[in-house]
């Protein structure tokens, strides 16, 4: 069913950045098809096209988690020992023995590509297609980190318009999974 | 006066953006945001405002 607002988003401050978000995609979108600026100032307005619509893709997702899921388990090791001399094996890494813990992610791990996988891979709500979309606007989202090598990454018109194509379809299936 | 305008009419108008933004895009100003998005080859674009409009008009 495809929603006809977003008041499905009950966290009233993440709803209101959502809606501040669209209205600023908009706006860079209209400035993007002004033939009055350079070409390479167009592909950065996509870039941060791609930005916003990573973001909210994300934030919706995280809602989606917040409010329904069962937690996204770490593995951790805890009372790690390391075993006497005599049972290493002269590799330059130690042998230990330890206790394997699993316990819940804290928010600030739940990143796009945790919850993408979570939402593909466990809970299957989330088809290839627009995992596809998620994906290739993630990667250039990691762009804005400039360490980052931004080779074979096109930050093209089709796919500004792929990653607000995965908002919408993002939004549509988050309604629907509530 | 982007809440007069939304008001008004309800639906973002490129005017809107334009007054928040400070920007002139170069659109009619009284014309409807999501109406232009979807000519411009926006259609998603163009549905996320439209439920961002009907969220505001029910929100007021």
């Amino acid at each position: 069913m495809q929603p006809t607002d977003l008041l499905f988003i009950s966290d009233i401050p993440l709803r209101k950045k959502i809606i501040n978000a669209i209205d600023t995609i908009s706006g860079l979108y209209l400035i993007e098809k002004d033939t009055n600026y350079p070409r390479e100032l167009s592909k950065e307005i996509r870039r941060t096209i791609v930005l916003y619509a990573a973001s909210i893709i994300e934030a919706s997702l995280l809602f989606l988690y917040k409010r329904k899921a069962s937690p996204i388990l770490k593995t951790e090791y805890a009372d790690v020992h390391t075993l006497p001399l005599s049972l290493q094996n002269g590799s330059q890494n130690k042998l230990v023995i330890a206790r394997q813990v699993q316990s819940p992610r804290d928010e600030r791990e739940l990143m796009l590509d945790v919850l993408l996988k979570f939402y593909t891979s466990k809970e299957k709500i989330i088809p290839k297609s627009l995992a596809e979309k998620i994906i290739k606007a993630k990667d250039i989202r990691n762009t804005f980190h400039l360490s980052k090598s931004r080779s074979g990454l096109v930050v093209s018109a089709k796919v500004m318009q792929l990653s607000t194509d995965a908002v919408y379809e993002t939004i549509v299936i988050v309604k629907n999974s509530l | 006066m982007t809440k007069l305008i939304r008001q008004k009419r309800g639906d973002t108008l490129v005017k809107t953006i334009e007054k928040k933004y400070k920007v002139d895009l170069g659109y009619r100003a009284d014309a409807k945001l999501s109406t232009v998005l979807k000519k411009t080859g926006a259609p998603s674009l163009s549905k996320l405002v439209k439920l961002a409009d009907t969220t505001r008009k029910k929100t007021k």
